[in-house]
């Protein structure tokens, strides 16, 4: 079966403030969609109610997952369901290694909350797929043992979600700004990371503010978001458009 | 009947004691009476004792009940170099023969007084702890009713831990306890000491008095490892005490996850030339548990060097003081000491107050503190419940995260080990159990 999540006429407020005003959106797995759109425009917004962060308010709309709403879900069972947020600023928790903690995550969603407790896999079964994706990103297996995000330059945390992303297997990625902060070999080493994960198994929405990444990842879908609303949906022509004549052009044309 | 006077002079009949101890219970006693529960005006506000009374605890039956030495030595099944005590009561005794024949002492105080008395009677007489500390030490050298010497000769490094192991039952005694360790010179060693509860039946209240005196010759080594794990009934008060001479070394660590209310308090006195002293304090208090912890860091001589690195974390109504005392005498120039007291709480009935300060008496020394209280970030749990973890794991492997910098500098890996076990079961089950036979430090 293919997984697909469903964004429906999606209203979200923070602290008082409306920022999501009626969204959109379907991602199917196997697709690649990039979601484009000034800052405060409301993506990370988007991002951080999907995963169910509990200070964003959903006014109005549902968020559904293979045909069920996710709204009353916690963010760990989202996560278990096979839905993975990369996050734009990612959390930095001194004191707890990198291999401790997709340890523990690469247990957990093989919870998959469906009932049946399934047994861990060992430590060495978990120590064989991590070292093949420290591999697949060309990252260093000493990166394991620092404490999470501690430290990390920019391109070391991006590339510390990607790693994530791999370790965890989902079926629907929300990628937010993982292009962001990064110079162009950081920039290409971790869009090469994405493109290896593509693939039929998985969805994944690319939110950017820039276009640059979407010269190494080729998107099926574009969409343009602006003031909490997506304004306008195409092709892979739709970023080219863009990246000439900038955001004005879609705000002057909406 | 309420503890008094009449009670240490019982309790030294009992044990059949020289008339020189006789007169330090008698001078203790005395001090007891007469010392305020708070000598420092720093922390006077801070010491809450109410609803507490050391009198109604009973030091003495435990005494009468038994004779003080280890019933006999060949009721051991241990193995390694232990000493256990259940109830106030030597259960278990043993130490490898090498290590007799090599000349180590690891028994009660008796026995030593008689093997030895020119080794520790002096060790006796000087009273590193003096009874005028404070109150609490006063308690525990008028009716200690159980006491015990390490000793190891010079030059000899001994690689296996020596181990104490205490069980209260939850009844309204007192144990009250002395460990008495003499390092000579170049020696080195680990002692283990462990404090549990035996039973778990809800009962009254019970005391656990301790006082621990380090002696530590120039150039020896002692890691000092501690976890206090007695259950919810039980007021724990301990002293401890390290003196350290020329190029000596002390190691402290504490894990504080049981009891009721407790009063520690830690002095590191760097006498020595060179000598240092490290000390790392893992707290995990729930529900209504109070801890009160005090330490103590005296620079006397030149280029001595310490640390404190104290990590509290505080769930339901738990409290927690930390009182951080670092003294740079005159004559310690070259001194390096530095003091850094964290907590991070649960609830927001929780509560952690931190009392930093610092007493300099000469130039040309360096000497830092920090301290911070904290709440568990949001944007943490979130960020790891968005990896599938659940909630209450996501603030476990936060909370281990945050006493990390502490325990990842505990000296010895199976107290290391044995601390996250503790702190995992006690996140779990919110209370502190007579751990199985396998979670103990083995
Ligand atoms: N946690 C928050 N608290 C208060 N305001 C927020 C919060 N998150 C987002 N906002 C506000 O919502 C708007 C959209 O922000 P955001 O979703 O971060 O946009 P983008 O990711 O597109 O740059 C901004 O005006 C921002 O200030
Ligand atoms: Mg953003």
């Amino acid at each position: 079966m293919t997984s697909y999540l469903q964004i429906q006429d999606l209203h979200v407020s923070v602290e008082g403030k409306q920022i999501l005003k009626g969204l959109d959106l379907n991602i199917q797995q196997g697709e690649i969609h990039a979601l484009m759109g000034p800052n405060g425009s409301g993506k990370s917004t988007l991002a951080n109610t999907l995963m169910g962060h509990p200070r964003y308010m959903i006014e109005k709309g549902n968020i559904l997952l293979n045909g069920e709403s996710l709204l009353d879900l916690s963010a760990d069972k989202r996560a278990r369901k096979g839905l993975f947020l990369a996050f734009q600023y990612p959390v930095t928790v001194s004191g707890l290694s990198v291999s401790s903690f997709l340890r523990n995550a690469y247990n957990a969603v093989r919870q998959n909350g469906q009932g049946e407790k399934k047994k861990p896999p060992s430590y060495l079964e978990f120590k064989r797929v991590l070292n093949e994706k420290l591999k697949l990103l060309e990252m260093d297996e000493t990166f394991i043992n620092r404490y999470l995000n501690e430290g990390f330059s920019g391109g070391e945390k991006k590339r510390a979600e990607i790693l994530q992303l791999a370790m965890l297997k989902p079926s629907i990625a929300i990628l937010d700004e993982t292009d962001s902060g990064l110079d162009i070999d950081a920039l290409r080493v971790v869009a090469d990371g994405i493109n290896k994960l593509a693939g039929k198994e998985l969805g994944i929405a690319i939110i950017t503010h820039y276009q640059r990444i979407l010269r190494y990842i080729q998107p099926h879908h574009v969409h343009v978001m602006v003031d909490g609303r997506i304004v306008r949906s195409g092709g892979s022509e739709l970023a080219r458009d863009l990246e000439e004549k900038g955001y004005g052009w879609i705000k002057e044309n909406k | 009947m309420p503890v008094s006077i009449a009670t240490a002079r019982e309790i030294s009949r009992l044990c059949d004691e020289p008339s020189w101890l006789l007169e330090s219970r008698v001078q203790a006693s005395d001090l007891f009476d007469k010392l305020p529960i708070e000598k420092s005006s720093l922390y006077t506000r801070q010491t809450d004792l109410r609803g507490i009374n050391l009198l109604d605890f009973d030091p003495l039956g435990i005494v009468s009940e038994r004779s003080f030495k280890a019933e006999s030595e060949s009721t051991t099944t241990a193995s390694g170099n232990c000493i256990t005590i259940l109830a106030g009561k030597v259960t278990e005794q043993h130490l490898s023969q090498q290590l007799v024949n090599n000349g180590v002492f690891f028994g009660d105080l008796y026995s030593s007084l008689a093997q030895q008395p020119n080794l520790i009677k002096p060790v006796l007489v000087d009273k590193a702890i003096a009874p005028d500390d404070d109150k609490f030490a006063a308690y525990n050298q008028a009716f200690y009713n159980s006491a015990l010497v390490l000793h190891v000769p010079k030059g000899l490094v001994v690689n296996d831990p020596f181990r104490i192991r205490y069980f209260m039952d939850d009844s309204e005694k007192a144990v009250v306890s002395r460990i008495f360790v003499v390092a000579e010179p170049e020696s080195q060693m680990t002692l283990l000491l462990e404090e549990y509860s035996k039973s778990s039946t809800p009962a009254s209240n019970s005391l656990y008095s301790n006082s621990v005196e380090l002696h530590v010759g120039e150039g020896a080594r002692i890691w000092f490892q501690e976890l206090q794990n007695t259950d919810e009934r039980t007021i724990v008060l301990t002293n401890r005490k390290c003196r350290c001479r020329r190029d000596s070394h002390v190691s402290w660590t504490i894990g504080y996850m049981g009891g009721a209310y407790t009063k520690s308090r830690i002095d590191s006195d760097l006498l020595g030339e060179g000598s240092t002293s490290e000390e790392m304090e893992v707290v995990f208090g729930t529900r209504e548990q109070k801890f009160d912890l005090n330490s103590n860091v005296t620079h006397v001589a030149p280029h001595t060097k310490s640390e404190i690195i104290s990590r509290g974390v505080l769930r339901d109504t738990a409290r927690t003081i930390f009182k951080g005392m670092l003294r740079i005498g005159k004559d310690a120039r070259g001194a390096d000491s530095f003091l850094a007291e964290h907590a991070m709480l649960l609830n927001p009935q929780a509560r952690a107050d931190s009392i930093p300060a610092l007493e300099i008496a000469t130039n040309e020394v360096k000497a830092s503190h920090s301290a911070s209280v904290a709440q568990i970030e949001e944007e943490q749990i979130f960020y790891l419940m968005s990896r599938g973890i659940p909630e209450n794991e996501a603030e476990k492997l936060i909370i281990l995260a945050f006493l990390e910098p502490a325990v990842r500098r505990i000296p010895v890996e199976e107290v290391k080990t044995a601390l996250v076990d503790l702190v995992e079961k006690k996140w779990t089950s919110n209370t502190n159990s007579l751990p199985e036979e396998n979670t103990r430090m083995k």
